[in-house]
């Protein structure tokens, strides 16, 4: 009786938090550089401190990507001023890989159409590729010196160009109103296209539930 | 201390209680004495011709086990369809190895380098292979338009040889998984996105069969309460890693599979002794795995270890005569270590092969180096150590965080709080393992030497990631190896960590726990796939 109830009460669990994940919008870029980025700025295996001005920060982001490249990535923390005020800031363990950095910030109310955008990749001892795109020397993004750079810290030199940033806010529709554009896309890119794919995805997966459920129910004891 | 049930031994439920568990019984339940007449009746079968043998044996294993089975394949297959074609981690060269195998039947040379065939770069372009890897930001095809340009390029009938000899990453890998492959690569005609799903099907066969030998091994290492071990082996089937790599066309689905059934037979011949057919198993076991992936070479030292063991215990108790059938394993399992070195010698080329680059980095006065990073690898740097991953704790940040998941091409991840929440049930389990272990502790020290081969074999696979991530990150100063799917070889001893936490509840908690933890690995598993979906077609 006990196995039934916990088999009862873990499912209903995972029903209530799936539901709940499916009520949430997926992240959408509200500014930012639009296509991949198109050059390295940088490759170094140490810490860097870099600030960037000239961003515009909508209102309501909640993450800011930044393209770097790494396997084993490392520890950011981002920081976004206007003048010398903070306006938000976010940290991000060294638990990443690939072609982007998302960073959680702190969502404001209000847009700020100027700002300084600033991070710090380190304590660091990995290969960092940071890519962008040129830029004219002027509008280019400073090297800083320090852990926690700001628009004050003492600039050490200038990359070639802008480092591609995007900045991230809750979607439109939520994970719901999404099932059956994503149930559409996941019948394209295959030998065999439609809708079906997702239906028999969704089958197996139920054939597998009701088998563990039935074998837990069988075996303990 | 509160004790798990101990249970009669269920050796009895045979496959024909698959049928109650697939619904083909309305009861759910056979009566209790066909398993035992099952079981008579195979005996009756033995012996008379290798196929009613086969059946037999076949009826001898539990309806359980087939259902872990079921459960591992429809899991993987449904891995299969939600990864996009060569989204797989390195799938693209697999492939590559795979037809290069299939148009020249010779094996892929050189030093890695890879110009896929004009047919795969078409379908590659096709379905923005370049775009969508490594950038979490982009997608799969998402429009009529682009599935029409991908359909033309499937059928454009351009050249499927390879331009140049290699095969990428897959290049230096031995062949026999890539000679399975060429059976689904042919029967997909000249369908690329065919022959890639048909290929992928076979690595959902393998996952099974991983899920199969899992169980097995534990029924036979942990027999006290048989459905401990059955929901150790259902949580390794559930398991999202090993779906998804099962899934894709990779050599590590095989790998998995041999090294289950490398402890299943461990296990075996240390409760039951080592017999000649046994040994002839083992045997062949190791060798299957030499030709599967080179990362076998760092488990299979715990095998050797095991063997000797196994020799130095039989001996102690029946003399020299026991001496045969270790040695046998032994002979047969170094058989294509020693071919190969034969065959580089007399070609001229270095007698150990792509492992010679690695064995010269020993020699060279950097052992200590090469120690030291490889502890650090996975463990907190100890004083005097140089420092080789500064600001990152391994142990959370690379194996414990990306076990949690790791999907697609590395650009697949959680959250960084669910890793965070995730340790609350690791640790339960954890501690859980943890006090089984210790409440039998006179048991485990009566099966040392078992254990110790399960934990020389663990070194061994740790040694081999350690080793050739310092040879690729600071010699050839490409990137460290941080993919927790090289640990999976070892994933029998994660059902038997599962098993052990279930027993450690007690008694009266036991069959709570059980069940638990099998939601757990189902809500593992559900949510990964949905966080791939999201990330490919959302």
């Amino acid at each position: 009786m006990r196995v039934k109830v916990t088999l009862a009460v873990g499912i209903a669990l995972l029903a209530i938090i799936g539901a709940f994940a499916l009520t949430r919008s997926p992240p959408r870029v509200v500014a930012g550089t639009v296509g991949p980025a198109n050059a390295v700025m940088t490759h170094l295996a140490g810490d860097i401190s870099v600030c960037q001005a000239g961003e515009p920060l909508p209102a309501h982001v909640s993450a800011v990507r930044l393209s770097m490249w790494a396997f084993l990535g490392w520890k950011m923390h981002v920081a976004i001023y206007s003048g010398s005020q903070l306006l938000t800031q976010g940290s991000r363990a060294a638990d990443w890989t690939s072609d982007s950095v998302t960073v959680p910030v702190a969502p404001l109310d209000r847009a700020s159409a100027e700002t300084t955008l600033c991070f710090a990749i380190g304590p660091n001892s990995e290969p960092a590729l940071i890519l962008g795109r040129n830029t004219a020397p002027p509008e280019a993004a400073t090297v800083v010196r320090g852990a926690d750079p700001g628009p004050g810290s003492t600039p050490e030199g200038r990359l070639p160009g802008k480092v591609d940033v995007e900045y991230l806010a809750s979607g439109q529709g939520s994970w719901w109103s999404r099932v059956t554009s994503v149930a559409n896309h996941m019948g394209l890119g295959r030998a065999f296209s439609g809708t079906w794919i997702a239906l028999l995805v969704a089958a197996l997966m139920a054939a597998v539930a009701v088998l563990a459920v039935r074998l837990t129910l069988r075996e303990i004891r | 201390m509160s004790r798990a049930p101990v249970g009669p031994p269920q050796t009895g439920r045979t496959f024909v209680g698959l049928r109650s568990l697939t619904g083909g019984r309305k009861n759910g339940r056979e009566p209790a004495a066909q398993p035992r007449r099952e079981t008579r009746r195979g005996a009756r079968l033995r012996g008379s011709g290798p196929w009613l043998r086969a059946r037999a044996v076949f009826g001898r294993v539990p309806a359980a086990a087939w259902v872990c089975a079921l459960i591992a394949l429809l899991n993987a297959f449904a891995w299969s369809l939600i990864t996009p074609p060569f989204q797989g981690k390195d799938e693209a060269d697999h492939f590559a190895y795979v037809a290069h195998l299939a148009q020249k039947g010779t094996l892929p040379e050189g030093g890695g380098e890879v110009e896929y065939s004009p047919q795969e770069s078409l379908v590659m372009e096709g379905i923005h292979y370049y775009g969508v890897r490594f950038s979490p930001q982009t997608p799969a095809i998402s429009t009529a338009a682009e599935q029409q340009t991908l359909m033309e390029d499937v059928s454009a009938g351009d050249s499927t040889e390879n331009s140049t000899e290699g095969a990428g990453i897959a290049t230096s890998e031995p062949p026999l998984y890539y000679a399975l492959q060429v059976i689904p690569y042919e029967l997909g005609g000249g369908n690329m996105l065919t022959q890639l799903q048909l290929m992928r099907l076979l690595g959902v066969l393998f996952g099974a069969l991983t899920a199969l030998f899992t169980f097995l091994f534990l029924r036979e290492s942990l027999p006290s309460v048989p459905w401990a071990a059955t929901v150790g082996a259902l949580c390794v089937a559930l398991q999202p890693l090993l779906g998804f790599i099962s899934g894709s066309v990779n050599p590590d689905s095989m790998l998995y599979t041999v090294a289950a059934a490398v402890f299943y037979c461990l296990a075996r011949a240390f409760r039951r002794g080592l017999t000649m057919r046994l040994a002839l198993a083992l045997g062949l076991l190791v060798v299957i795995g030499f030709l599967t992936k080179l990362n076998f070479i760092g488990f299979a030292a715990g095998v050797f270890l095991g063997l000797l063991l196994l020799a130095v215990r039989g001996a102690r108790s029946r003399g020299r005569g026991a001496l045969l059938a270790p040695a046998l394993a032994a002979c047969i399992g170094i058989a294509p270590a020693l071919l190969y070195m034969l065959r580089n010698a007399v070609t001229n080329r270095p007698t150990f092969g792509s492992a010679a680059g690695v064995a010269s980095t020993i020699g060279n006065g950097s052992l200590f180096k090469e120690l030291s990073y490889a502890w650090q690898l996975f463990l907190p740097r100890l004083p005097g150590m140089p420092h080789y991953f500064v600001g990152m704790a391994t142990f959370k940040d690379v194996w414990f965080d990306r076990s949690v998941g790791l999907y697609g091409w590395m650009d697949t991840m959680f959250p960084g709080w669910v890793d965070n929440v995730a340790l609350v049930p690791a640790a339960a389990v954890a501690l859980l393992c943890a006090r089984e272990l210790y409440a039998r502790r006179r048991a485990l020290r009566a099966r040392l030497a078992e254990l110790v081969v399960y934990g020389t074999i663990t070194v061994g696979v740790l040694a081999m990631i350690g080793i050739s991530s310092y040879t690729s990150d600071l010699i050839t100063g490409e990137a460290a190896f941080g993919e927790p799917r090289y640990l999976l070889p070892m994933i029998p001893l994660l059902g038997g960590a599962v098993a052990l936490a279930v027993r450690g509840a007690g008694r009266r908690w036991a069959p709570v726990a059980g069940a638990a933890m099998v939601v757990l690995f189902l809500g593992h598993d559900i949510f990964s796939q949905l966080q791939v979906i999201a990330r490919y077609y959302g």
